[in-house]
């Protein structure tokens, strides 16, 4: 018997559903390039984000504290809407921020959130933008 | 990387995941650190990220991996790993202060681009009679302790031959008496610690005899 094909994960924001697949390296890149800047900022709530980062994936308190932080740190994200559109447009593989702008509701971001985590792995992600960021310093 | 025998050993490398599979690698020799150094330079350089990742994808092919089948968040760890394992490891005297020449921006007219590497080549190939592809497989910081000490051994041979000419002594015409004057060292080449002496008059000198504590 064949082995089934596992059920695509799929988001729903502005009453339209996205399937959400694993990012190409292209993406990945672009995903690091738009948060980098941001890493001082996310990182005040370091004790925060790093137990959240630690949980491993089977942790049911995962899901609840990232939805925890990001409501925590809706003041912050006030200021920079544009990026963080941006990086939800590319984790959620729509092409149009702008639309997503328009028409998401922070509810369905909130419970998109342990979705894209479960996909993208936002802790590996994370370490890949710290090491990018530290490795972009080296120079010879 | 404590010394030479560290710089030596064959055993440098690390595990990186890629496929899911661990896979390990060794450290990049002297060819491949310079191929590779280049790369990491134009990927801090490039600004979009289809560029970087153009380049991600080449500094890892370089590297010999198979990364047909490898996630994209594996490669961005691979790539970070990989590059900080081929940064330069050891603190080699000769490399602290980097000649002018390199720095200077008035090349002289027999300058091309990544001479400096060309140099070590010439350097290592004319002193031991290596071949370039030997040369090219060695440890980065291996040869660069080697051109060290073909410099410490250059010196110290002119130094033998200078002095047995008339070039190195000065003479003075008011006390007609020659002095040896020893060849100027390479900065690298002087113990900072042994300063210049203080020099006192020698009105402010005790009476007496007097014996410098050395």
């Amino acid at each position: 018997m064949w082995p089934l094909k596992p059920k695509p994960k799929r988001v729903v924001f502005g009453g339209e559903s996205f399937e959400i697949t694993p990012l190409n390296l292209k993406q990945t890149i672009e995903l690091m390039l738009v948060l980098a800047p941001h890493l001082a900022l996310i990182e005040n709530y370091m004790p925060e984000i790093k137990q959240a980062l630690a949980a491993k994936n089977g942790g049911n308190n995962r899901p609840e504290l990232l939805r925890t932080i990001f409501l925590a740190m809706r003041e912050d994200m006030r200021t920079l809407p544009g990026d963080m559109t941006k990086a939800l447009s590319i984790l959620c593989g729509v092409d149009d921020p702008v639309w997503l702008a328009k028409n998401a509701k922070p509810q369905e971001f909130i419970a998109a959130l342990s979705v894209l985590d479960e996909v993208h792995d936002f802790g590996r992600l994370w370490q890949g933008i710290r090491g990018l960021g530290v490795s972009v310093g080296y120079r010879v | 990387m404590d010394g030479y025998l560290d710089a030596i050993d064959d055993r440098q490398g690390c595990d990186i995941v890629l496929n899911g599979e661990k896979v390990y690698v060794k450290r990049a020799r002297l060819g491949l650190h310079l191929q590779l150094a280049r790369i990491a330079e134009k990927f801090d350089e490039s600004v979009t990220a289809y560029s970087k990742s153009k380049i991600i994808e080449n500094y890892l092919s370089r590297c010999k991996l198979d990364i047909s089948e490898a996630s994209a968040i594996e490669m961005v760890e691979a790539f970070i790993v990989l590059r900080h394992l081929n940064l330069w490891q050891m603190d080699v005297p000769w490399l602290r202060i980097i000649p002018d020449n390199v720095l200077a921006t008035g090349q002289p007219p027999y300058h091309y681009d990544q001479r400096w590497w060309a140099t070590w080549i010439h350097e290592i190939a004319s002193r031991y009679g290596w071949e370039r592809d030997t040369i090219l497989d060695l440890w980065p910081e291996e040869a660069a302790i080697y051109l060290q000490e073909i410099q410490v051994s250059q010196y110290f041979e002119t130094e033998n031959q200078r002095a047995l000419s008339e070039v190195s002594y000065e003479y003075n015409k008011t006390t007609h008496m020659s002095r040896f004057k020893p060849m100027p060292k390479p900065p690298w080449m002087i113990d900072e610690s042994t300063g210049e002496p203080i020099k006192i008059n020698t009105k402010l000198l005790p009476v007496g005899n007097v014996v410098p504590m050395q």
